[in-house]
């Protein structure tokens, strides 16, 4: 880019801001809110899911106990024994001895999982045993309730970013329509695509990248700011089991902050083609 | 070979079914540093043949040649490099209101991406010709209709166009200003930029002393009249004003 396209697209953008004030303002208050939401939204979502998968693996260290009725054979309970170890989710099942002092009539399994198993498994194994004849009822197994939180919450994040998006974009592209009237002088006069592009472009790379670290520097206060709060609402989600909540990783807030610039500069790009069209 | 050459050109106007041809195979070649007035009623096309110069309209049929090339088949990348070799003053001026009068002269060298110090000097030297330096850092919207027509006419001789193309430019002129304009164009015309003057004003019609007086009516140019030149005064507007006090 030449000099004087670098000295017009920095005059432009403060000219641009300097023209409509409030505009811009509205633009950085709706990219730090809408990033805001988008944000805390996903770490709402890799929080329940970390939570879960800590849960998980808690309860695949444990094994899963089939009671077996008190009428139920020791051939049965020994039947259903070798139909799951065929199963590659299970690791190995130990038969209680029939000499045992509680409930000495009846049987159970102890059924013991590999501990990469999907949560799932723990669900489809409860819906295949309580078809089951003679079982009572297997447990413990992973609460369903924690999947269903995952996937709402995994919905939420897919609906939060594209409301963010939708808002972002919108607000940024009327900061290219208040100025389409000088877009249409410098085509005319015979101003290059990138030269017109290039105001708008450095504005929507400032207001997307300043929005975002402010909206990451707020969430991070919020988090520090009330951890007790969210350690126990966790613990709550995930059946007792404790849970301490934690923000992003370096690299996950850079492409985070990184695909809201580049939607940024491609809201930007795609505005002012569109103050161009006759 | 013609600086600018329509070779059967023609345009219509209206909604389908009521169509008219605004320009009905035009004919026409301005050959480098002509200065051509273009005369008619309003509505006569004046404007639209213009446009079609600058690509800002397509004709119907036809072919508008810049240099030889066809401005219409240039790809959306060559544009640019047209239109900054033509300086172009519009009858509605486009120009933005929020800005001073030095940035909406400014623009037009800038684009051409010519050292800062060029663009300075350049934009400076339009602005004194035009007599608004003490404008300069005005916002051009809080200016007269008169001052803003200055400004449009600023910018279109800033970046040294090899073309210029005027549409009524003196129609909110008063008579210093309008023989000012005048003279200038007369000046460029004389070192070889190429001038196309469209006027239905009385005064520019008799005051211009032009290569070619050219009569657009109902789409179709009339037999042109080449007029005799007059020597253009390029010592400035005194000998105009002489001029114009002998032609009275």
């Amino acid at each position: 880019m030449k000099n004087t396209s670098v000295r017009y697209a920095l005059r432009g953008a403060w000219r641009g801001v300097a023209m409509s004030p409030w505009l811009h303002a509205m633009a950085l208050l709706t990219v730090v809110l809408c990033t805001l939401l988008a944000m805390s939204v996903t770490l709402g979502w890799r929080n329940i899911t970390e939570a879960a998968e800590a849960q998980h693996r808690r309860a695949a260290s444990q094994p899963i106990v089939v009671q077996m009725t008190t009428a139920g054979s020791a051939a049965a309970a020994e039947l259903l024994a070798r139909d799951l170890e065929g199963l590659p989710e299970v690791a190995r099942i130990e038969l209680a001895r029939a000499d045992a002092p509680v409930k000495a009539q009846a049987r159970s399994l102890e059924v013991y999982v590999h501990a990469d198993t999907q949560p799932e498994f723990a669900q489809r194994l409860a819906h295949y045993l309580a078809r089951r004849a003679g079982v009572v009822e297997p447990g413990p197994l992973t609460d369903a309730s924690s999947l269903d939180v995952r996937a709402i919450a995994l919905g939420l994040v897919v609906f939060a970013a594209l409301a963010a998006w939708l808002m972002i974009g919108s607000v940024l592209r009327l900061t290219v329509f208040a100025r389409r009237g000088e877009i249409r002088v410098l085509e005319m006069l015979g101003a290059t695509t990138r030269f017109i592009r290039a105001p708008h472009m450095l504005l929507g790379f400032l207001h997307t990248l300043l929005g975002a670290l402010v909206a990451a520097s707020l969430l991070q206060v919020v988090l520090v700011a009330f951890a007790p709060d969210w350690s126990l609402l966790l613990t709550r989600v995930n059946n007792g089991v404790a849970f301490a909540p934690r923000f992003f990783r370096p690299e996950e807030l850079a492409v985070g902050i990184g695909v809201t610039v580049l939607f940024g500069l491609w809201t930007m790009r795609a505005a002012v083609a569109h103050a161009r069209r006759p | 070979m013609a600086m600018i050459a329509f070779e059967e050109v023609t345009k219509t106007h209206g909604i389908p079914g009521s169509r008219r041809p605004t320009l009905d195979s035009i004919n026409l070649e301005i050959e480098p540093g002509e200065f051509v007035l273009l005369t008619g009623p309003s509505g006569s096309g004046k404007t639209t043949l213009l446009n079609l110069v600058t690509a800002l309209e397509r004709p119907d049929s036809g072919s508008v040649l810049i240099g030889g090339r066809d401005v219409h088949r240039l790809t959306s990348g060559s544009l640019p490099f047209l239109r900054r070799n033509i300086g172009v003053i519009h009858q509605e001026l486009y120009l933005v209101p929020e800005v001073s009068v030095r940035e909406n002269v400014r623009w037009a060298v800038e684009v051409q991406g010519v050292r800062h110090r060029t663009v300075r000097a350049r934009t400076q030297v339009s602005l004194e010709l035009l007599q608004l330096a003490d404008h300069a850092d005005s916002p051009v919207g809080s200016l007269s209709r008169d001052v803003q027509q200055r400004v449009a006419i600023a910018r279109a001789l800033a970046a040294e166009p090899a073309i210029v193309l005027a549409d009524e430019p003196t129609s909110a002129l008063d008579g210093h200003y309008a023989h000012l304009v005048l003279d200038l164009l007369a000046r460029l015309a004389s070192r070889g930029t190429t001038i196309v003057l469209a006027s239905r004003s009385p005064l520019v019609s008799g005051y211009v002393r032009a290569g070619r007086v050219l009569q657009l009516q109902d789409g179709t140019l009339r037999p042109t009249t080449r007029t005799v030149i007059r020597e253009f005064d390029l010592t400035g507007g005194a000998g105009l004003e002489a001029r114009a006090s002998e032609s009275a």
